[in-house]
């Protein structure tokens, strides 16, 4: 049943973070990707950023399903997803720059013109999900002390 | 901790982490509702109307509204820059209630050497609108540098 979870988990973020990317950049003209490109960056690259975090997410998802609860590879594995997470949040509302931390401004230029620039302000959600993190990291750590005692009680 | 407790402590996170997600999708769905709707839907459906009282003077009559489910803070700044350097600048905001409009008013009284300045070929028109809510903690905004304004 366990490694049934794990597959059924492993299908679900690759299909989400790979196949799902594949398909959207298949279906999408160039011409739109190359217009979008100076305000949401290359679509090649966020393309592979997620499947990178794709393939980490399933393996770290296969890790938290196999390895029991009381072992601390579970505990990494809990703890890896969480800040993988938070680092997807961030790499998307920073349009591809989560160093950023949620504030963006792309400046198009329009020729002899002059140009256009976009600002993005999310700051605050940034410190409101950086705040939830912290407090699944110290559910995290409790779980597993928890798991921990409860096996050295039976023992 | 017992096990109990390590439960109500899980709970609790995952209706905060709802809760902060209702109420991203909120202040996201104001902010871009409002940004849009005050740009696209103004006097005559533009955002600006124009009026040149006399050589010299220009009044800017933008509409702003408030599309969306909370409180929001419109701010708008207009500026001509002349060879990179600002000659006349003016900002103005407004807080707007859900569903309420409001207009912002810029008169400019430019001297005749001012109008010189301002009409030549590298001269440019910024302008800032920005919409903010939640107290301002949140936004978004565009800025535009248009040249040749003559």
């Amino acid at each position: 049943m366990r490694f049934v979870k794990a597959v059924l988990g492993c299908i679900f973020f690759i299909g989400i973070f790979i196949v799902l990317p594949w398909y959207v950049l298949k279906m999408v003209s160039p011409e739109f990707l190359t217009t979008l490109e100076p305000a949401l960056g290359s679509a090649k690259y966020i393309q592979k950023v997620l499947a990178i975090i794709g393939i980490i997410l399933s393996i770290l998802f296969t890790m938290r399903i196999l390895v029991p609860r009381r072992n601390l590879l579970n505990l990494l594995a809990y703890l890896g997803s969480e800040f993988f997470f938070f680092y997807l949040f961030l790499f998307f509302i920073s349009f591809g720059n989560p160093a950023n931390l949620g504030r963006e401004n792309k400046t198009i230029q329009l020729g002899s013109l002059g140009s256009v620039t976009i600002m993005l302000d999310l700051r605050f959600f940034v410190l409101l999900v950086f705040i939830i993190l912290i407090a699944k990291v110290v559910l995290l750590i409790l779980r597993f002390q928890n798991a921990r005692r409860e096996v050295k009680k039976a023992n | 901790m017992r096990s109990r407790d390590i439960k109500i402590f899980s709970i609790s996170i995952g209706i905060i982490q709802l809760l902060v997600f209702v109420l991203f999708a909120i202040s996201i769905f104001t902010i871009l509702s409002s940004f849009v709707s005050s740009l696209i839907t103004g006097e005559g459906n533009e955002p600006f109307a124009v009026k040149f009282n006399s050589p010299g003077e220009a009044v800017f009559v933008f509409d702003a509204k408030n599309s969306g489910l909370l409180e929001s803070k419109m701010r708008l700044r207009i500026g001509i820059m002349p060879e990179g350097k600002i000659l006349v600048e003016q900002e103005k905001s407004i807080k707007l209630k859900p569903k309420e409009e409001g207009k912002m008013e810029f008169v400019f009284n430019l001297t005749e050497d001012q109008v010189k300045k301002a009409t030549t070929l590298q001269s440019k028109v910024t302008l800032l609108f920005e919409c903010r809510t939640i107290h301002e903690l949140v936004g978004v905004g565009v800025k535009l540098e248009v040249g040749g304004i003559k």
